[in-house]
């Protein structure tokens, strides 16, 4: 079963495909295996290092059409106030209006809008990022890893990178853009589960 | 990073500075003895609008965060004011101590407000009594020394403190420019008093501290209790009301600022965390 429906998602990323914005009816419902997703940021600061954060509470989901990823949908919710970089002041300080403005603007949201197929477990996932209050398209790199039953509870996961990069200037995210970089790498190593 | 924000911090503070002494002179001197008198109050928001501009970018239209909307509440505040100050519409002017900070609240809340939950709804109302608390008390030294200068001026560089010491620099920058162009219009009013403090300061640099008052309030992880002290910045003329001393132009202003400064280092303190280090860390 595990290796049909393996070779069924290989499958569907090897076909021709179409960019469309709603799921097909032969998607199927994944959403975040939270234990086991990480959404990533880094930013450079000064020229000298790279700062990695990360974001502890989020939601999302995917219909996963296997036939035809094109036809697949992907919604993803952050909470803004849940941003963590390991350094307690600085959290701080990204929480405040100087950056992630969380008590304004609670939620970052992402909608896919399209989905293509760039190689045999690739694709590029197109949507609209919507952070503080501003909607912007985003296109993230997407990496197919694995689909496959859990030996341990015979569950579905699938399991996806997405990479990507987005300047924060473009949602008015304006603070020290002479010395924090507008430039933000955003890595998601996400695991999903089959409901 | 706290070199970046000191050099902002100082640009920020030379170009107001200069730019309300400029434009006081302007507005007193070029619209006459009648007219200027009473309109040449705007040029402290007429100041803060344009070295925000310069030090910020201004925000595209219709603004979204509390941040952007700040600029277009003193834009929208000075241009009301300066046609009342110029019509001598007096209610309308005692009528603004109201109406202007529901406004503000209202805008810079309004999903506070449509979220109906019982602990926003409080937090605003509490805002915008101190608003109205804070105008009130600017409306009724708009004549005479200048002590609504003195207190917006001591109340912004006391918030501005506190906002930076809670991580929130950019909020602590718009202080220290309102606090610098208060600090330009006063220069034209002490020792002695010389131009009111009309409506196009009240709604424009008095707007100014209430909105990002709330905002601090609403929207920082800085101190509430630090915060809310800094209203009681307004209070000090009339808890020194009594003093025949302070009714001299030249040493009341000086004594009202010396009193602002108990809830200012009050606040300051609260707000204080040993070991904090800068506000960015970043």
């Amino acid at each position: 079963m595990r290796k049909t429906t393996t070779i069924i998602a290989a499958a569907a990323f090897a076909l021709p495909v179409f960019a469309i914005a709603a799921p097909s009816a032969a998607a199927e419902k994944f959403v975040l295996d939270k234990p086991h997703t990480q959404i990533l940021f880094s930013v450079n600061r000064g020229g000298w290092t790279k700062i990695s954060g990360w974001f502890e509470k989020f939601d999302g989901e995917v219909m996963f059409d296997q036939a035809d990823v094109s036809k697949s949908k992907v919604t993803a919710k952050i909470m803004a106030e849940s941003v963590n970089t390991g350094f307690a002041a600085r959290d701080r300080h990204l929480r405040n209006p100087d950056f992630f403005n969380a008590k304004e603007f609670p939620e970052i949201t992402f909608e896919s809008t399209s989905i293509t197929k760039t190689g045999e477990k690739t694709g590029k996932m197109t949507g609209d990022l919507t952070l503080l209050g501003v909607t912007k398209p985003v296109t993230l790199d997407v990496t197919f890893n694995r689909l496959a039953a859990s030996r341990r509870n015979n569950r579905t996961y699938a399991g996806f990178t997405a990479t990507g990069r987005i300047n924060r200037g473009d949602y008015g995210m304006g603070f020290g853009l002479r010395f924090i970089s507008p430039v933000v790498d955003i890595r998601i190593e996400a695991l999903t589960v089959k409901q | 990073m706290e070199e970046i924000i000191l050099q902002t911090l100082i640009r920020g503070v030379g170009l107001p500075l200069a730019a309300a002494i400029a434009v006081t002179g302007i507005l007193r001197f070029a619209l006459g003895a009648d007219v200027g008198r009473a309109v040449a109050g705007g040029a402290i928001a007429i100041a803060f609008l344009v070295s925000f501009a310069a030090v910020q970018s201004w925000p595209d239209f219709p603004p979204r965060s509390s941040g952007q909307k700040l600029p277009y509440i003193v834009l929208f505040g000075v241009v009301i004011g300066l046609a009342l100050d110029a019509l001598r519409a007096e209610s309308f002017r005692a009528a603004a101590v109201v109406v202007w900070p529901a406004v503000i609240v209202g805008w810079i809340g309004w999903r506070q407000l449509t979220g109906l939950g019982a602990a926003d709804l409080a937090t605003l109302a509490v805002v915008f009594a101190a608003g109205v608390i804070i105008l009130h008390r600017l409306h009724a030294h708009r004549e005479g020394p200048p002590f609504a200068a003195v207190t917006i001026l001591a109340a912004s560089v006391g918030t501005a403190a506190i906002a930076f010491m809670g991580g929130a620099a950019s909020i602590a920058l718009v202080l220290g420019i309102l606090a610098a162009a208060t600090g330009g219009f006063l220069l034209w009013n002490w020792p002695k008093p010389r131009v009111p403090f009309g409506a196009a300061a009240l709604m424009g640099a008095g707007g100014a501290y209430v909105t990002i008052f709330t905002t601090g309030i609403l929207f920082t992880e800085t101190s509430r209790i630090a915060l809310a002290l800094m209203a009681l910045v307004f209070l000090a003329p009339l808890t020194m009301r009594n003093f025949r001393m302070v009714n001299r132009p030249a040493i009341g202003p000086l004594v009202i600022g010396a009193v602002s400064i108990v809830p200012v280092a009050i606040g300051v303190a609260i707000a204080f965390e040993p070991g904090g280090g800068s506000t960015s860390n970043f």
